[in-house]
């Protein structure tokens, strides 16, 4: 008898019984019902999938402006490097620094290390302190893995930090469970199309295979075991770059991501990278910079990453986040016998002479080492998001940082030198009136390179209608020098590893960079027509930007021959100073037309007007003690006025798909080693095949990038010819 | 001279229908497991029996192992509740009437076509009928032209009944059919490219709790919402589901034997829940800009649809 069954305490009934594990686990297997759903599937927990995280919060209530580049515009655009595909982003610039390196920028302003930019890849920051930049190069993962770009557009460090100082670049990549089975591409490109024209029109095979420069292999699996889904990804890719450059690439890469869920409220995703490879870099025939001469260098990147997650509701997440990044660059050479070094710089001197320049030492090797460097940044975040009240939710976090840059060549210094930061954030919306949405939201950050500093935003979205909203936002951001920017003696070595000269330091007084920023926003949608737009109006104060000055009065120890300083490059070091301001206004618009049979257009259009003031040299004899430039007036024009991008593409049936792009960017100075460019228009065409085989997709496609005329990235050495891809992509 | 009282008595007495059996129907309640839904849906049941037809010491709650192990033969109604009990009940000889509570349509189909049909033998289904899944699709999503489903050999049955009662609004069915060694994350892929509105049906080869986190996760990246089958789902990601509580089909099973133990109707065979709940995810709607009404006023829209009141 069991009719005491009801008398036992129900406490556990009390509480909304879904949220209980069935106890009938079993039950079901003496019975012939395994292909038979039960009560179990209408009463289980599914795992919460769509959380405050994976959300995406609707345009209309962001506190920011932001652009969404998807897998498909990632796929119509037939580019074939991450960074490019910010080009699609309004107020993005673009460039290669040279055929290995990308220097992607929102808003101009820019020198060969783009570091006012937070880059993330799954939530994982890839911002180097060791270049104070990103290595797209060496982000370890592949187009194929991406699922789309969030960019937001200005400045986000009160809920990024420092480096999130000009825009945030959040790179998501596929969940394991998306791409089941194996996966193939193989790329093969010709990056100056006429040279395989001409190869293809003798018919000469060798010269076939060196028109087709550029190589990539992917190989994919994705599964599952003991509960976890988990992809792999390698990648495979060699690539030569601009002619007349050294700057050819082969990068190995290997990812691997792995999901559980531990319960239907708890993951983990755990991620792991490595990639490596050689690049060439220095400088380019004609004109071999003494320092920089045509080598390959080496570069290893690794990253692991962890977080844990626990959701209760959609609107209640809390997670956890460890990861480090390691990098490892190689990049050590001779320059040469010190005499024959003057000598080549024109001041010859005997190898008997040297004792009497340099201090004593005899004759021997000057060395340098412009990349070599070993950076560890490991990281661990708390955050959580949450409804506070009704109308009212709110994101905090708390995180700490270590980071640690090795370089004898660029510190002047063995061993680590460390920055130790902790961060503290917040963030919240309240809708104040059913129309209006006020957030407000701050970083405290300390660390040990300038102490603690904050990072406010205040934000006002007022609703129309429900279809058309009206943002106002100011914000007022500070950036941290870099752990290179904060320590760098990068100079000529004796053999001894004692310094020679310095070719690059920085101010003693080096301190944060100030932006202050105003943004008056408009969004649009017009769902009967599939389109979605947005306008924005903007300005934005940067102060004391940490560019190149150089030091003309620098300490440097005098090199004297015959009584004459004799004069070489390192006469006048590199200096980084807090020596640009600037004032940049304007205006983006964004459209985005996209029924969803197939078509898909995109418009992107900046325009910008600036004053831009660069402290060029300091410490000049009198009677001028420091020389500026105006970097907005005639050929320096640091930020372009006009830039823009399309991408549309259509689907044409029986497979086919068409997609073309088509960019625009005004004159535009490029710093550091970059040159004052004209203006130049990009066409690029794309037309695909996909095949369909048992719910696998595959792909065929032809890209050609550049129909125009040959244009330049950065600065006159590279020059970007036609270019032609074709792709082949297998799902097994 | 006869007492008034016991005039008035027989006259009410005459006057009522005439009870089945004697004033105390015996019923047993055997349970498929001691756990949290089962005794949820029996305490339902026992609250909602009426107490003239079934008095408090004629019901039993059994657990499936003791009931099979009495000695007893089995009182006038058994009523299982879940798969386990229904399947290891209906397969045994016996006069008493037998309702399978709480189980679902595909198991109500296998066992029929299983076993020898029982005279006596009636089952209530947690399953929600198409039209009330077309009706809030209906609802939610006016424009939405093509209805996805993923279905197995199991989920198969529906799809009549989803078709006659999607065309009424201008629904037509994208259907992808999964067998057991498919890749259904690949099946996924391609019904979320060619749906409006994707209809979750429980299925274990084709919509498993686990792989459900797939479909959700899926549908979200391309914008396209997802209809589900429980509560746990609307929770999960789907936009909105429908779905019968323990407690719903507890009461649902008590009104059954009240009908029976009034006027000795026991129809058999397969009906589904009249009492359902609905569920709506505010947080997904908003960030797929579909507008949705209040939970409980759309509940109460799709209840009036269906001539009742309320969201009990």
């Amino acid at each position: 008898m069991y009719s005491g069954l009801l008398r036992k305490p129900f406490f556990f009934l009390q509480s909304v019984f879904l949220s209980l594990p069935l106890a009938v686990s079993g039950a079901e297997q003496a019975l012939p019902l395994g292909f038979a759903s039960t009560e179990e599937d209408f009463l289980a927990e599914v795992p919460l999938v769509l959380t405050a995280t994976r959300l995406r919060q609707p345009l209309s209530e962001a506190p920011v402006s932001m652009t969404v580049i998807d897998s498909e515009m990632i796929r119509a655009s037939g580019l074939q490097n991450l960074a490019e595909l910010l080009r699609l982003v309004p107020g993005f610039q673009v460039a290669q620094g040279n055929g290995n390196y990308f220097v992607p920028t929102y808003h101009g302003l820019v020198d060969d290390w783009p570091r006012r930019m937070q880059v993330q890849v799954d939530g994982r920051s890839v911002y180097l302190p060791v270049l104070s930049t990103v290595d797209w190069s060496y982000l370890g993962i592949t187009l194929d893995d991406v699922e789309r770009i969030e960019v937001i557009r200005g400045s986000n460090t009160p809920v990024y930090g420092s480096n999130a100082f000009l825009g945030v670049v959040n790179i998501i990549t596929r969940q394991p469970f998306e791409t089941r089975g194996w996966y193939a591409r193989a790329t093969v490109g010709a990056l100056y199309a006429g040279r395989l024209r001409k190869a293809l029109e003798n018919s000469d095979g060798r010269a076939l295979g060196e028109a087709l420069d550029s190589r990539e292999a992917v190989l994919r699996y994705a599964s599952d075991l003991s509960g976890w889904d988990y992809r792999a990804t390698f990648n495979y890719r060699t690539d030569d770059g601009f002619a007349r450059v050294d700057d050819s690439r082969k990068v190995s890469a290997a990812s691997f991501r792995a999901v559980r869920n531990l319960s239907a409220s708890e993951r983990l995703d755990l991620e792991l990278g490595y990639s490596t490879g050689p690049a060439g870099t220095g400088v380019y025939d004609g004109d071999i910079d003494f320092f920089n001469k045509p080598r390959d260098k080496q570069t290893t990147v690794d990253f692991q990453s962890l977080q844990w997650t626990r959701a209760w509701s959609a609107n209640n997440e809390l997670s956890l986040r460890a990861y480090h990044n390691g990098y490892r660059q190689y990049d050590s050479y001779s320059l040469g016998r010190i005499s024959s070094v003057f000598t080549d710089l024109g001041s010859p001197v005997t190898p008997s002479q040297v004792p009497a320049i340099m201090q004593g030492r005899p004759d021997q090797d000057f060395l340098y080492g412009e990349y070599d460097a070993r950076a560890h940044r490991f990281d661990i975040e708390l955050q959580h998001v949450m409804q506070l009240l009704p109308d009212t939710r709110l994101i905090w976090g708390a995180g700490a940082r270590l980071d640690r840059l090795r370089s004898r060549w660029s510190l002047a210094r063995d061993g680590y030198v460390e920055d130790k930061s902790q961060r503290l954030f917040f963030n919240v919306q309240w809708q104040a009136l059913d129309a209006l949405l006020l957030s407000v939201g701050t970083m405290a950050e300390h660390n040990q390179i300038i102490g603690t500093h904050q990072s406010p935003r205040f934000a006002l979205n007022y609703l129309l209608d429900e279809l058309r909203t009206v943002r106002f936002s100011a914000t007022r951001s500070i950036r941290s020098p870099s752990l290179l920017e904060a320590n760098v003696k990068r100079g000529v070595f004796f053999e001894d590893g004692s310094l020679a000269t310095v070719l690059r330091t920085r101010a003693e007084d080096l301190r944060e960079e100030e932006l202050t920023s105003f943004e008056l926003g408009y969004i649009e949608r017009l769902p009967r027509w599939y389109i979605e737009w947005d306008a924005k109006l903007f300005h934005e104060k940067i102060t004391g930007a940490i560019f190149d000055s150089t030091d003309e009065n620098y300490p440097q120890p005098r090199v004297m021959a015959g009584g004459q300083p004799i004069a070489y490059e390192g006469d006048s070091p590199f200096i980084y100073l807090n020596g640009v301001d600037s004032d940049v206004s304007g205006l983006e618009l964004q459209f985005s037309f996209r029924p969803r049979h197939g078509s898909l257009l995109r418009a992107n259009y900046a325009y910008a007007e600036s004053r831009v003031v660069q402290l060029r040299k300091i410490n000049l004899p009198p009677p001028d003690t420091e020389e500026y430039r105006r970097l907005d007036e005639g050929r320096y024009k640091a930020v372009p006025t006009h830039t823009l991008s399309l991408l549309a593409s259509q689907r044409l049936g029986k497979g086919f798909e068409l997609s073309g792009s088509f960019y625009r960017v005004s004159e535009m100075k490029w710093l550091g080693d970059g040159d004052t460019l004209p203006k130049y228009n990009r066409l690029d065409l794309r037309l695909a095949k996909n095949f369909t085989m048992d719910g696998n997709e595959s792909h065929a496609a032809l890209i050609l990038q550049n129909l125009l005329k040959d244009y330049n990235e950065f600065n006159f050495h590279n020059v970007f010819g036609q270019r032609i891809y074709l792709q082949v992509a297998l799902e097994l | 001279m006869p007492c008034p009282a016991l005039i008035l008595l027989v006259l009410l007495v005459l006057w009522l229908p005439l009870p089945v059996a004697s004033a105390s129907l015996t019923l047993d309640i055997v349970l498929s497991a001691r756990s949290a839904p089962y005794l949820e849906a029996a305490r339902a049941l026992r609250h909602n029996l009426a107490p003239e037809l079934f008095a408090e010491q004629g019901v039993k709650t059994w657990l499936l192992e003791d009931w099979l192990a009495r000695r007893q033969p089995p009182a006038g109604v058994v009523v299982t509740l879940g798969t386990r009990a229904a399947h290891r009940l209906v397969s045994l000889a016996g006069e008493y009437k037998l309702l399978s509570s709480m189980i679902t349509a595909s198991t109500y189909h296998l066992m029929a076509g299983s076993t020898p049909i029982r005279r006596h033998w009636a089952a209530i289904v947690l399953d929600q009928p198409a039209y009330r899944y077309v009706r809030l699709i209906a609802e939610l999503l006016p424009e939405a032209r093509r209805l996805g489903l993923l279905y197995g050999d199991d989920s198969r049955r529906l799809l009549g009944s989803l078709d006659a009662v999607g065309k009424e609004h201008r629904l037509t069915l994208q259907m992808i059919h999964v067998q057991p060694d498919d890749n259904v994350a690949k099946a996924i892929k391609r019904l979320v490219r060619d749906s409006d509105v994707i209809l979750a049906l429980p299925d274990p080869l084709a919509l498993s709790p686990q792989n459900a986190k797939w479909l959700l996760y899926m549908a979200y990246q391309r914008g396209i919402p997802v209809i589900g089958y429980s509560h746990a789902l609307a929770k999960a990601g789907a936009l909105a589901a429908l779905y019968t509580t323990p407690q719903q089909i507890g009461r649902e099973t008590a009104e059954f034997l009240n009908r029976y133990g009034e006027d000795g109707s026991f129809p058999a065979g397969m009906h589904t829940a009249r009492y359902f709940k609905l569920a709506l995810n505010p947080w997904v709607a908003r960030s797929l800009h579909i507008n949705v009404p209040e939970e409980k006023e759309l509940s109460r829209r799709l209840h009036r649809q269906e001539g009742r009141h309320g969201a009990e």
